[in-house]
């Protein structure tokens, strides 16, 4: 991530831009903390919010008419917040704080001319801008009647106390005008207090309030509203600062006066709330405050417990990353957070400026592998089990039996073999049946290494895919798995592909259908966010099988990963896990959907969850209670399916001379089946551990328990056994490994 | 480099088998990612044997082994 | 009733221009402001400076010390403030060397009867890495063409180039902004005005910055 990524990055995410309030706000008052404060009752801290940006704060309190209002978001959920009540109502019951201490004098000096409303609050923001200051003026206040007794008077001792020299009962005159602009270094003219004649100098121009009659500044005069009075003043404050000190009067003033801010507030789920009605009271000044939004964006945190749980949102987080990498030496903070996210899109869906935080995790894992940093744990496991899916013991590819050609070819997927290779069967049979010229082809296709940026394996992968479709003549390929169908559709684009729910659109359903499978919730695979067709299909299907669809809040283009997206729960198993719960559990429904990891991995949190296949081409009695096979059963499962097809389909039989370790006969302990799934500790790394420990003779035993202990290094990983002898084999009571390995130690 | 003595080398009665012999502590070198480590660990004195405990392979271990990878 | 006024002196062209008398209004004024970057204290002069729009702008917004040159006493008395408006002629400048950190000439060098000894001039009041910005017609026929009004006067860009070159500047930038004459010619065109005929042809509205770096060169 270069710098200009980084701040494309952060200026797209707009969690940070200003609340829709504040930047109506002539003066960008903090109406929102001031909102939050006083809707906890917290009346003299909210106070401090207005004094710290508002000049003459006691008056202009119970004077400002709220332009905001016509901004707030609330306006259109029952009505704006009554703004103006909320200040007059904290300005007379607040403790009064003291007047800004001003900043120390930098020599300048300036003179306000006239003292009405404009001309007080210019004098306010010069004095706290360490200007020596002086007002001149017939009356302090003209124009200010209205207010209660002593709130102007106090007002005015503290411009007194930050050092502004009211001269009071001043005849304005041109002369006087002429021998300030001598002495002083530049003049404001307060345009609604100073005699006519005094206004010779045309039009103040609209961003600096400067004239053509050098330090001489002033008011635009038709200024009724106390609020726009005080932010000419300040505006005058600001070009007087920059004209003094020979800055540019002009640049980065965008922002000075009210503008149009970035931020969107999600305002669907709200319910209408009417304004406060009659005199405020304590209790009802607090509810109109707390009816205050606290506008904030926040759309992809809500919808995704990947960003909650990294406790910002986007625009943190590609600082975080963007930090990362510049680490040249020392530790990488966001490593685990760049490869949690599911890449799945969901925040670029509900995104108001479509920010990816996919894309630009994806382009961070890129860069770690390119780099040499991505840490090699992350994803081991999961390109282990891809390899092993594109082994020998795995993959088939062949034409329907007795044909040469094939006009179709069935493609299950990789997990779909693992986790449910009957219902593969079920559904190749139903194919060939209806179509006839279908071949097979047993592949991965290459997700895993696409999600943890491995582009040579990835690359690897499809060519092997290819060169497989090729062999068996180039036919449509039918693909089970909305996951394969993105990895193929972009692999080989010059193929086509079609989604078995099409296909069975068409077709029809197949005999033997499930009946009576009820409600049920369908969980939308997230690989199918911009698939509104497939969607369709299946909930078509659904209903053919006269299911009763009861759709998530997050649903088709705005639906939520299972947690096996981008990884996430091979990378980082307890966060996967809780997506997986929060998803399972926001639906009393049992779920249904159409990829069988979303389906495991929901079943493994315990809820009952079925696939596509479990109503199409029913087996089991009850197959939402179905557990999700575990890792050493789902490699199982593939070499198995292999074997059968081969006998069953092309009556074939595979020559299983298997390897040396897997003859070993193994039984397991709940305990120890359990430590194997959480450690990923499959029954082929045991069974070469216990291989090892035969033919070598070394092994450990415990005097108490009469247990055995041993150990092998088979790669990268050193793996434990705890077991003792059990008849021809071994009962295994427990097991552990490690990535460190014992230098000149065992093997 | 100095010997790191760790306090999980709950050894509880394990010895080797084909030696007949009780393990006792001795320094072990370990290696990840380029990174050595000098370990006083549970071994055979005869054929030197190292055993890694459990809870030493999923505390400790594991939590080096995740920095090392800044993971 | 003798000569008809110059386009840029007739109340129509007032009425469609606004009160800087040229396409763009302000936009360029500013645009080049804003890249030299004015700030107070900066002494400015504009050459041409008709109703003295540009000196007030000048003044007002970027606080500087602006002045105007106008050869027509008809528009100086017009303005509503002549004070910083001083009559002369945009080639013989009553200025010492090395008096201003800026030249503004927008509109009006093609008017002059001998722009090449307005560069010169131009060049001399700079002080040294002051600025010097044209905005002008520019005509997009390799040779200029007839005399009279604005429009006939208009050189290639090339040649504007080399003129400032030739007085001694290094030209920054150059960039155009066509579509400023596009609209003004339209709203003549909607006030009636015919002069806008000559105003579309083969023309395009150029914005030049250069600056002073060494010595100028004699005239």
């Amino acid at each position: 991530m270069e710098q200009s990524d980084l701040r494309n990055w952060e200026s797209k995410c707009i969690q940070e831009e200003t609340p829709q309030c504040v930047a109506a706000c002539p003066l960008h008052v903090d109406a929102r903390t001031f909102c939050s404060l006083m809707g906890q009752r917290r009346v003299d801290k909210a106070w401090q919010v207005l004094a710290k940006t508002m000049p003459l704060p006691g008056v202009l309190a119970r004077l400002c008419d709220a332009p905001c209002k016509a901004a707030c978001v609330r306006k259109d959920v029952g009505g704006a917040i009554e703004m103006g009540i909320l200040e007059r109502y904290c300005a007379e019951n607040a403790k009064p704080v003291a007047p800004p201490r001003p900043l120390p004098s930098r020599g300048k000096s300036v003179a306000v001319l006239g003292g009405s409303m404009t001309g007080l609050c210019a004098a306010w923001e010069f004095g706290r801008r360490g200007f020596d200051v002086s007002l001149y003026c017939h009356s302090l206040g003209a124009g200010l009647d209205d207010l209660p007794h002593g709130v102007l008077e106090r007002e005015l001792e503290s411009l007194r106390k930050m050092g502004v020299d009211l001269e009071e009962s001043t005849s304005i005159t041109a002369e006087l005008l002429t021998s300030l602009l001598e002495e002083k270094d530049a003049v404001f003219i307060d345009s609604e207090d100073v005699p006519d004649s005094l206004l010779d100098f045309g039009e103040p121009d609209e961003l600096t309030l400067g004239t053509r009659r050098a330090g001489v500044f002033a008011s635009r005069t038709g200024e009724s509203s106390s609020i726009l009075q005080a932010a000419a003043g300040r505006r005058a404050a600001n070009s007087i600062e920059r004209f003094t000190q020979g800055v540019s009067m002009v640049s980065g003033r965008d922002l000075e006066g009210p503008y149009e801010t970035r931020l969107y507030t999600n305002i669907t789920k709200v319910e209408p709330a009417e304004p406060m009605q009659g005199e405020p009271t304590e209790v009802t000044v607090r509810d109109e405050a707390k009816r205050c939004l606290q506008c904030e964006c926040m759309e992809c945190v809500k919808g995704c417990e990947y960003l909650r749980h990294y406790k910002y949102y986007p625009k943190v987080y590609a600082r975080q990353i963007y930090n990362n990498e510049s680490i040249v030496m020392g530790t990488r903070q966001a490593n685990k957070m760049i490869n949690s996210c599911m890449l799945c899109g969901l925040c670029e869906a509900v995104c108001p400026e479509d920010f990816s935080v996919g894309d630009m995790c994806l382009e961070a894992r890129n860069t770690m592998v390119e780099q040499g940093n991505m840490p090699q744990s992350a994803h081991e496991f999961a390109l282990r089990d891809m390899g092993f899916a594109n082994g020998e013991k795995c993959v088939l590819g062949r034409h329907a039996p007795g044909l040469t050609t094939s006009e179709y070819l069935f493609f299950p997927g990789c997990q779909l073999t693992a986790s449910d290779p009957d219902g593969v069967t079920a559904a190749y049979a139903d194919l060939r049946g209806r179509l006839g010229n279908v071949g097979l082809l047993l592949h991965c296709c290459g997700a895993p290494a696409e999600w943890s940026a491995r582009r040579a394996a990835a690359d690897e992968v499809i060519a092997s895919i290819k060169a497989e479709w090729e062999r068996l003549g180039s036919p449509r390929i039918i693909v089970a798995c909305p996951t394969c169908l993105k990895s193929l559709r972009k692999g080989l684009p010059e193929a086509e592909i079609v989604s078995q729910w099409t296909l069975l659109g068409a077709l029809g359903l197949p005999n033997g259908t499930a009946v009576d499978a009820g409600r049920l919730a369908i969980n939308d695979p997230c690989a199918t966010r911009h698939d509104a067709m497939a969607q369709a299909e299946v909930r078509k299907l659904l209903g053919d099988l006269h299911v009763a669809v009861a759709e998530p809040d997050y649903t088709c283009e705005t639906t939520q990963c299972c947690g096996f997206g981008g990884l996430l729960s091979e990378a980082n198993p307890d966060l996967g896990h809780k997506v997986a719960e929060l998803r399972a559990d926001s639906m009393e429904e049992d779920w249904v959907t159409y990829c069988v990891m979303c389906r495991d991995m929901i079943a493994r949190t315990g809820k009952r969850a079925m696939h596509l296949y479990d109503l199409l081409y029913p087996r089991l009695d009850d197959p939402a209670a179905r557990p999700a096979p575990g890792y050493s059963a789902r490699r199982e499962n593939r070499v198995r399916l292999k074997e059968e097809l081969l006998r069953s389909v092309w009556n074939e039989e595979q020559d299983v001379s298997g390897e040396l370790f897997e003859s070993i006969e193994v039984a397991f302990t709940d305990e120890a089946a359990t430590a194997m799934e959480k450690r990923r500790i499959l029954k082929s790394d045991i069974q070469k551990v216990l291989l090892q420990a035969r033919e070598s003779g070394r092994w450990l035993v415990n005097a108490e328990s009469g247990h055995l202990l041993a150990s092998f290094r088979p790669v990268v990983v050193t793996y434990w056994v705890e077991f003792e002898e059990q008849g021809d084999g071994y009962l295994v009571h427990n097991t552990w490994c490690h990535r460190m390995r014992i230098k000149g130690g065992q093997p | 480099m100095s010997l790191i003595k760790v306090p999980e080398s709950d050894v509880a009665g394990w010895k080797c088998a084909a030696c007949n012999e009780e393990m006792v502590s001795r320094p072990v070198e370990l290696e990840y990612l380029d990174s050595l480590f000098n370990v006083e660990l549970p071994a055979c004195p005869k054929c030197g044997y190292v055993l890694i405990p459990e809870t030493l392979a999923n505390g400790k271990m594991h939590q080096v082994e995740q920095l090392l990878e800044d993971k | 009733m003798g000569e008809s006024a110059p386009l840029w002196e007739t109340l129509e062209l007032r009425a469609a221009a606004g009160e800087t008398l040229r396409p763009g209004g302000f936009a360029l004024t500013d645009r080049a402001a804003d890249m030299i970057g004015v700030v107070p204290g900066w002494r400015v002069l504009d050459v041409g400076s008709g109703l003295g729009a540009t000196v007030e702008r000048l003044r007002s917004r970027y606080g500087a010390e602006a002045w105007g040159v106008e050869s027509s006493v008809t528009q100086i008395e017009r303005a509503v403030d002549s004070a910083s408006l001083i009559p002369a002629r945009g080639d013989a400048l009553p200025f010492a060397d090395q008096t201003f950190q800026a030249v503004f000439c927008e509109c009006v060098l093609s008017l002059f009867d001998d722009s090449q000894k307005g560069i010169y001039e131009f060049c001399r009041v700079l002080k040294p890495g002051g600025y010097l910005v044209l905005a002008d017609l520019y005509s997009t026929d390799s040779f200029a063409a007839g005399n009279g009004s604005c429009a006939d006067r208009a050189v290639p860009l090339s040649e504007t180039k080399a003129m400032v070159k030739k007085g001694g500047l290094t030209v920054r930038l150059v960039e155009d902004h066509s579509h400023h004459l596009r609209e003004l010619a339209a709203r003549l065109l909607m006030a009636g005005e015919e002069r806008y005929c000559s105003c579309d042809r083969n023309l395009g509205y150029y914005l030049m910055i250069a600056q002073k770096e060494g010595e100028c060169r004699a005239w």
